[in-house]
């Protein structure tokens, strides 16, 4: 594909940028441009144009994104396509002012390449084509990466392989065990967790030991207790007989006691005790009883010395209540004469205001809501008079209002009959003037008859006149396409038959070298005679078994069994290399196979093209044409279809002339007629539209005038309607308050006719009145109740005066206060009185208690004497005292014989005396001693067998629940998980680089010598014959190039070029791609951004030459900013480059 | 007969190590290493809980090749608690414990076990069950050893306990196979079987079930894992209840990215799903592999180091995911086709299509067999490493090429 006539909208710099490129085969498009005028972003809008536009693209700086688009004519197998490329998302490619190009077609009209390709192979600059040279240099050489650089700037493919490999050798170096590589270090991980595993596992010998280990310590724990039971016992035995010795001999004392004293009287344990509290309770009542007496006789002298007068304790509730009627009494005497001035003074006033009122004492005050409301009615009446006197205001001006309106609609002109004339106006405006219209179709009509007689002599080589050519029938885009589709398909076909071929033959010489220095290397018989021998060889035995056997047969038949034994033992011998030659001519057999299958292909390829070729050729006969190639059936099918387009636009141009001219006239006739002038020539049309417009303007003013009016009149009406309703209400309300008013002044006692003002007047005095006469009624009843209180105080004080003459003359308030004093004292004399009489009852109680209890102490002693059989007390503590040794011998020996059956372990008095008898207590001291000592002995083995026998039955636990086999276990699993994942990783990576690897020398090696060829003619041609091209050479490495001198023998590694001709070399490389691609596919438009800015004058010419060689297949944009290019281009033969300037 | 309950379970390998943790840093490793004895006890609580009449164990109670002593103590004192709570067990010896050093002279105190020689019966007749079983003598048994069980006892509930591969699932070894009509013709009421660690129920009249395993130990042992509760009344069966009862669960987790166009899609796909599945194995410690398969123009970014952590990386915030672990990230995607594009890379594609597809025996040099010799010892034996040094490189290489696809894709 190509392109013509790009143009940027609004894209980057630039608002409208148009680049007329030329798109005929053989011409290299040259754009010169000074630096910054935007170069890039012509390269970059190419790009954009045929992959869409980025959507973060930055070219939207200055106009934004809005109409951002980019157009551009695509030249593709001989037609033409306008194409416009939008900024947005989805499909954004379309005919200009058509639909969408669908995917599949833009895929077709790109060839199938993608953005990447056209990157990396269709574009070039300065920077690329420097760093494409220095790929060239590392690479040594290496044909498959130079071959593979050249392809689109895939030189990184060597660092690919590099970093395949180091990733390797950072896991882990087969050679060199390094423990801080992965794969070495998990090694070590695994070894270390299975050596912990086999260590930390129990085993049953383990386990056997540990139960071992666990019956011992059980056992001799066991022995050991037992001894010490054993001695404890013993040491319990004598401490037992130890113990009792004292106890026995307190038991015979206790006997010989009792025994001695065997007449003393048998007391129980509480009689001297109770002997001992008779004697003391004796003492103690006659003490008491003489005290008694003592206290009796004093409380009697005390009491008869007191007294009180009980009358007054009989009034006592009469006095108490005196202070209270005394303070009232007080404080009337005191507010009295204040009161009874006010009282007056308020009896004054009253009688004052009911002067001013004009009333006498017989009027009765009106009621107080009376007052209220009359005082409301009279704030109410000059907001009814105002309201009335507005409402009647109102009515008038609404009456004069609608009079007004009335008298204007009156006064307009009647209507004019202007209806069809707008409807006709309108129609003979739209689609503009006229006159305009009639001129732009004249215009059309000839410039469409310009445009057929220039198509019609730009269709080439056509045998057919005009209207002869409009009855052919071109072939559909899709039928076209697929018929040259179909020619692409089978001429690819044919070309990768014909490699495919190619490499079939190749692997068959190669396996066939293989196999023959197999079967030389290893002598090996060929594969059919070791059957053959043994043939034979049966041959043979079967004639010495026949009727006539011959004698020499025997001799043949030695020789046929050792040739086919020896046949055989070769064959085992090198049953290896039986083997694989076996396998080679299987592969030989299958490569033949396919070999055939190969020609096959191409013979069916063959009849292929052929069918295609016919194809296209009946489509040009259909179409009227003669071509009998594609590109020139392309071009006479474009300039055919631009011709035919032209002819039918030129009688769509003619017909729609017809078309106006003939509508015009119609209306022009119909708009006289309703204006009732006489029709105007066509001419004239103009100013019969004027008129018509300025009628039709009048009219409407008219009618729009009437309608304001009639609105308004509807409206002031309405208004004065409400009006008249309003002042209606007003007039009411004012009439019933006036009739309200007549009866609230009956109520006041006023007089009928009072002016308001005065009314409001009286009104306050009344209310005045009424707040002074309140006045008086209350301190009147303060002074009646002042007095009533003095008088119940004097009534009181008057009935108490009989309790002493004394006080009859004294004022009430004094006399109160001194009937209280009196009632005080007298109450505290009678309780004085009261004290005294208790003493005397409690003193009497006392005496009678303490002689009875006298008294039966005596009859106690008496009782007790008798019992000890005494008659005095000192003979009676006598026997008290023998009978208390008794008593004391009974309790030891009882202690004695309880203690002996706690200490005694259970055995008799009788045994226990026997056995004391039988050592001494020193001996038995000694004995324990000793068995004492030994204990703690005996106490730390018991321990430590305990601890021991803890410890294996916890070891034993343990081995049963502990993880510390499963952690190793999980830890080797681990480690072999990372070292499985690490070698894996790193046999990938082997693996990748080796494929890698042969893939690349594969290349090297198919690489076709006509490819090699071109990249040493073009690399003579760009460097003027100073390097004569390149050579292929094997080396250890594989296949490597060269470049050769202009000798053409001296030979020059790539890594000993200059920078220069390493540069120029990769571009001869990029070339030579850019052909091989052509020869594949629909190539896209070539881009060298200032390429050749580094290279002389002559280089840059002779670089020139080669693009516009390249160009015959791929069309070459060149960008620069060397105007001087301009000039070098006249070195090139004439037409090859278009020149474009731009930026001045 | 009285109605009665018992359970039955296979298969438990003890102290197996879980595989395929090690390489998430943040993995549960106590969890891991004690997963096998912490379901055994598991399903021991079960059968003391729901008061069972009898425990079935058929076969496989350690690993072959396990050799630590200890293992045994540990089941010995689970099936202690079994004998406290009057709960007989009846078990026989699988291929693995069969093969196993250390386990074959092992006792076991509280476990019936079934002899070797020839199949017997053990009867319980307050319950009128027979119970028939035979363990395995030798780690190899080529027979159907069906065929030698007894005759099952009239007006009793007849179990076969058999360790089998049935009729041969491709993920186990093929030891004393047997078929279901061979089983059925026995006529007993239920076989417990085991060996196969996916559940199955082969039959319900009679009931043939594989239990599983209690715990699933690697990537290929997934979903949830336990033992059969059986329900018998009447003398039938009347319900075989799956009881989970393992510790941490382990899943695939597959995410198509056919199509998607860039990575921030592939990774929302990858969220979702890392979702869904934490869902499913609520509330237990999911170990998952995730594989990402389907053409898409993010292959190459995905191909790039660091996957792992970009997935890591989307669960963060997602529910439950301290619960989550990854086994592994298996890249199955593949860029759009690019040997068909007509440059250079295209050929290049083509002509390592073409050697992928039958890789020269010499492709790899004397790397491999220089590596072999060190790690032989310490690789699985299944390790592409074994494989490709006898010769076979198929998978290997098919690695490689999609390695130099993305690799290539990506330098475009």
């Amino acid at each position: 594909m190509r392109l013509a006539n790009v143009r940027l909208e609004r894209y980057g710099p630039f608002e409208a940028l148009d680049l007329p490129l030329d798109p005929t085969p053989g011409r290299v498009n040259l754009i010169v441009a000074p630096n910054g005028y935007g170069k890039s972003v012509i390269r970059r809008a190419i790009g954009e144009f045929l992959f869409g536009i980025e959507a973060r693209t930055p070219m939207t700086f200055r106009f934004g994104t809005e109409k951002m688009r980019i157009l551009a004519d695509v030249v593709q197998d001989g037609s033409v396509r306008s194409l416009v490329r939008r900024k947005g998302n989805g499909n954004t490619l379309a005919v200009l002012n058509g639909a969408d190009v669908s995917p599949e077609d833009a895929h077709r009209m790109l060839g199938g390449a993608d953005e990447t390709v056209f990157r990396e192979l269709f574009g070039l600059d300065t920077a690329l084509l420097r760093s494409g040279g220095k790929e060239l240099i590392r690479s040594q050489g290496r044909l498959g990466q130079v071959l593979f650089a050249a392809g689109g700037g895939m030189g990184r493919v060597r660092d690919l392989l590099t970093e395949l490999e180091r990733k390797r050798d950072d896991l882990g170096r087969a050679t060199a065990r390094h423990r801080s590589r992965p794969i070495w270090n998990a090694l070590s991980e695994w070894e270390q967790a299975a050596s912990d595993l086999r260590r930390v596992a129990l085993r049953p010998d383990a386990w056997g030991l540990l139960e071992r280990q666990a019956a011992d310590s059980a056992k001799h724990l066991t022995a050991l207790l037992e001894e010490q039971t054993a001695a404890v016992a013993e040491r319990d035995r004598l401490r037992t007989i130890g113990a009792s010795r004292p106890w026995l001999d307190k038991l015979r004392a206790a006997e010989r006691v009792r025994i001695e004293a065997g007449d003393a009287p048998e007391l129980d344990d509480t009689f001297e005790r109770r002997w001992r509290d008779a004697l003391e309770a004796g003492a103690t009542s006659s003490s008491l009883a003489l005290a008694a007496e003592a206290d009796l006789l004093a409380a009697g002298e005390a009491r008869s010395t007191l007294s009180f007068d009980p009358a007054w304790l009989a009034v006592e509730a009469e006095i108490d209540a005196l202070p209270a009627l005394r303070g009232r009494a007080q404080g009337a005497e005191t507010d009295l004469p204040a009161v009874e001035r006010t009282l007056a003074e308020e009896r004054a006033r009253a009688s004052a205001l009911r002067r001013e009122l004009g009333w006498d004492e017989a009027v009765a005050l009106p009621p107080a809501p009376i007052v209220k409301d009359a005082q409301s009615r009279l704030q109410q009446h000059p907001k009814l008079a105002a309201e009335a006197a507005t409402a009647e205001l109102r009515v008038a001006d609404a009456e004069r209002a609608l009079a007004a309106t009335l008298a204007e609609m009156a006064a307009l002109p009647p209507e004019a009959d202007v209806a069809t004339i707008p409807d006709i106006a309108r129609l003979l405006h739209a689609g503009g003037d006229p006159a305009a219209r009639l001129e732009a179709g004249r215009q059309a009509v000839r410039k469409a008859e310009t445009a057929l007689q220039a198509a019609l002599a730009a269709i080439p080589d056509c045998p057919l006149p005009e209207t002869a050519l409009r009855t052919t029938a071109a072939p559909s885009d899709a039928a076209m396409d697929a018929a040259e589709a179909a020619l692409g398909r089978a001429e690819a076909a044919l070309a990768q038959a014909g490699r495919d071929l190619a490499k079939q033959t190749a692997a068959i010489t190669a396996e066939t070298a293989k196999l023959a220095a197999l079967e030389r290397t290893a002598k090996l018989p060929p594969p059919d005679a070791l059957a053959a021998a043994r043939s034979h060889r049966d041959a043979v035995w079967l004639a010495i078994c026949g009727p006539a056997p011959d004698p020499l047969e025997a001799v043949a038949l030695d020789r046929a069994m050792r040739e086919a034994d020896r046949i055989a033992d070769a064959l085992i011998e090198h049953g290896q290399e039986v083997a694989q030659a076996a396998a080679l001519r299987g592969r030989l057999a299958v490569l033949e196979a396919e070999r055939a299958a190969a020609e096959d292909s191409v013979g069916q390829a063959t009849d292929g093209v052929t069918d295609a070729r016919d194809a296209l050729s009946r489509i040009a006969h259909a179409a009227g044409g003669n071509a009998s190639d594609v590109p020139a059936l392309r071009a006479f099918l474009r300039a055919r279809a631009v011709a035919v387009a032209r002819h039918t636009e030129r009688d769509t141009a003619t017909t729609e002339l017809a078309d106006v001219t003939a509508h015009l006239t119609g209306l022009s006739r119909q708009l006289a007629a309703a204006m009732a002038v006489e029709l105007p020539d066509i001419s004239g049309l103009g100013v019969l539209l004027a008129e018509a417009d300025r009628r039709t303007d009048a009219a409407r003013n008219l009618t729009a005038r009437r309608k304001t009016l009639s609105d308004h009149a509807a409206t002031q009406r309405t208004v004065l309607a409400s009006a008249a309703t309003a002042a209606s209400k007003a007039d009411r309300t004012l009439a019933d308050w006036t009739a309200q008013w007549a009866t609230a002044m009956a109520a006041l006692s006023r007089p009928e006719n009072e002016a308001q003002a005065a009314t409001s007047e009286a009104l306050a005095l009344v209310e005045e009145l009424r707040a002074t006469e309140l006045k008086c009624e209350d301190a009147h009843r303060r002074i009646a109740d002042m007095r009533a209180a003095i008088a119940l105080l004097t009534a009181k004080v008057a009935g108490l005066a009989a309790l002493s003459a004394d006080w009859a003359a004294m004022p009430p308030i004094e006399a109160a206060d001194a009937f209280q004093r009196r009632l005080q004292a007298e109450r505290q004399q009678a309780a004085r009185c009261a004290d005294a009489d208790k003493r005397v009852a409690s003193a009497t109680e006392k005496l009678t208690t303490s002689r009875a209890a006298s008294e039966a102490a005596g009859r106690t002693l008496a009782g007790l004497r008798a019992a000890l059989r005494a008659d005095t007390d000192e003979a009676a503590e006598l026997q008290l005292q023998r009978a208390r040794s008794v008593l004391a011998a009974g309790r030891d020996a009882a202690e004695a014989r309880r203690e002996l059956a706690v200490q005694g372990g259970g055995l008799s008095v009788e045994v226990l005396t026997e056995r004391c008898a039988e050592t001494t207590a020193e001996a038995d001291a000694a004995r324990v001693a000793a068995i004492d000592a030994g204990h703690a002995e005996r106490a730390a083995s018991i321990e430590a067998a305990r601890e021991a026998s803890i410890a294996a039955a916890t070891a034993m636990e343990q081995a049963g629940t502990g993880h510390q086999a499963a952690e190793a276990a999980q830890r080797r699993e681990a480690a072999q998980a990372v070292l499985s994942r690490t070698v894996e990783e790193a046999l990938v990576l082997h693996a990748t680089h080796a494929l890698l690897q042969a893939a690349l020398d594969r290349q090297a090696t198919g690489a076709d010598q006509p490819l090699l060829a071109r990249i040493g003619a073009v690399f003579r041609t760009i460097t003027g014959g100073v390097q004569a091209g390149v050579k292929i050479e094997d080396t250890k490495d594989g296949q490597t190039m060269v470049a050769l001198e202009a000798d053409g023998v001296t030979r020059k590694a790539l890594d000993q070029l200059s920078e220069g001709t390493s540069d120029q070399l990769y571009l001869a490389l990029r070339i030579a791609a850019l052909e091989d691609y052509a020869a594949a596919t629909t190539p896209l438009p070539f881009i060298a951004d200032d390429v050749l800015q580094t290279f002389d004058d002559p280089r840059t010419t002779a670089t020139l030459e080669a693009l516009v060689a390249l160009s015959d297949r791929v069309q070459v944009i060149a960008l620069t900013h060397h105007a001087h290019l301009g000039g070098l281009v006249d070195r090139l033969p004439a037409g090859s480059v278009h020149v474009m300037r731009l930026g001045g | 007969m009285p109605d009665f309950r018992f359970l039955h379970a296979a298969d438990l390998h003890l102290d197996s190590p879980l595989r395929g943790l090690e390489a998430d840093v943040s993995a549960p490793v106590e969890m891991i290493r004690g997963a096998t004895r912490v379901a055994l006890g598991h399903m021991v609580d079960l059968a003391i809980e729901e008061k069972v009449a009898f425990v079935l164990i058929a076969g496989d109670i350690y690993d072959g090749d396990w050799l630590d002593f200890g293992t045994g103590l540990f089941f010995s004192n689970q099936m202690r608690r079994l004998t406290h709570a009057e709960i007989p067990v009846f078990a026989i010896r699988g291929n693995h414990d069969a093969a196993n050093r250390m386990t074959r002279s092992l006792r076991m105190p509280h476990v019936t076990v079934f002899e070797h020689n020839h199949a017997h019966t053990h009867r319980l007749d307050s319950l009128g069950v027979a119970i028939h079983g035979q363990s395995f003598a030798d780690q190899a048994v080529p027979d159907d050893l069906s065929k030698d069980y007894p005759r099952p006892i009239d007006g009793m509930f007849n179990i076969g306990l058999l360790h089998t591969s049935a009729e041969g699932y491709a993920a186990h070894a093929r030891y004393a196979p047997c078929d279901i009509q061979g089983l059925k013709s026995r006529g007993y009421d239920y076989w417990a079987l085991g060996h196969v660690h996916e559940r199955q129920e082969l039959s319900q009249d009679p009931w043939i079930v594989f239990p599983g395993n209690l715990q699933g130990r690697h990537i290929g042992e997934t979903g949830p894992k336990g033992a059969s509760l059986v329900t018998v009344a009447g003398n039938r069966v009347q319900s075989v209840e799956h009881r989970v009862l393992d510790v941490l669960r382990w899943t695939h987790i597959d995410v198509d990215l056919d199509g998607v166009p860039d990575e921030a899609e592939a990774m929302i796909r990858v969220q979702y799903a890392l979702e869904s599945a934490l869902r499913d194995a609520e509330p237990r410690p999911l170990a998952a592999r995730v594989t990402l398969s389907g053409i898409t123009t993010a292959h190459a970014v995905l191909a790039a180091d660091g996957l792992r952590d970009k997935i890591l990386n989307e669960t963060h915030g997602i529910p439950g995911e301290h619960r989550l672990w990854l086994e592994a990230v298996k890249l199955r995607t593949r860029p759009p086709v690019l040997s068909a594009r007509p440059d250079n890379l295209g050929r290049l594609l083509t002509e390592i299509d073409a050697i992928a597809a039958a890789p020269p025996s010499d492709l790899l040099g004397d790397w491999l067999s220089v590596l072999h010799a060190k790690l032989s010892e310490a690789l699985p034996k299944d390790h592409p490493l074994q494989t490709a040094v006898t010769g076979d490189l198929t998978a290997i290489v098919e690695q490689a090429r999609r390695r130099l696809e993305a690799a290539l894709a990506d330098h475009t």
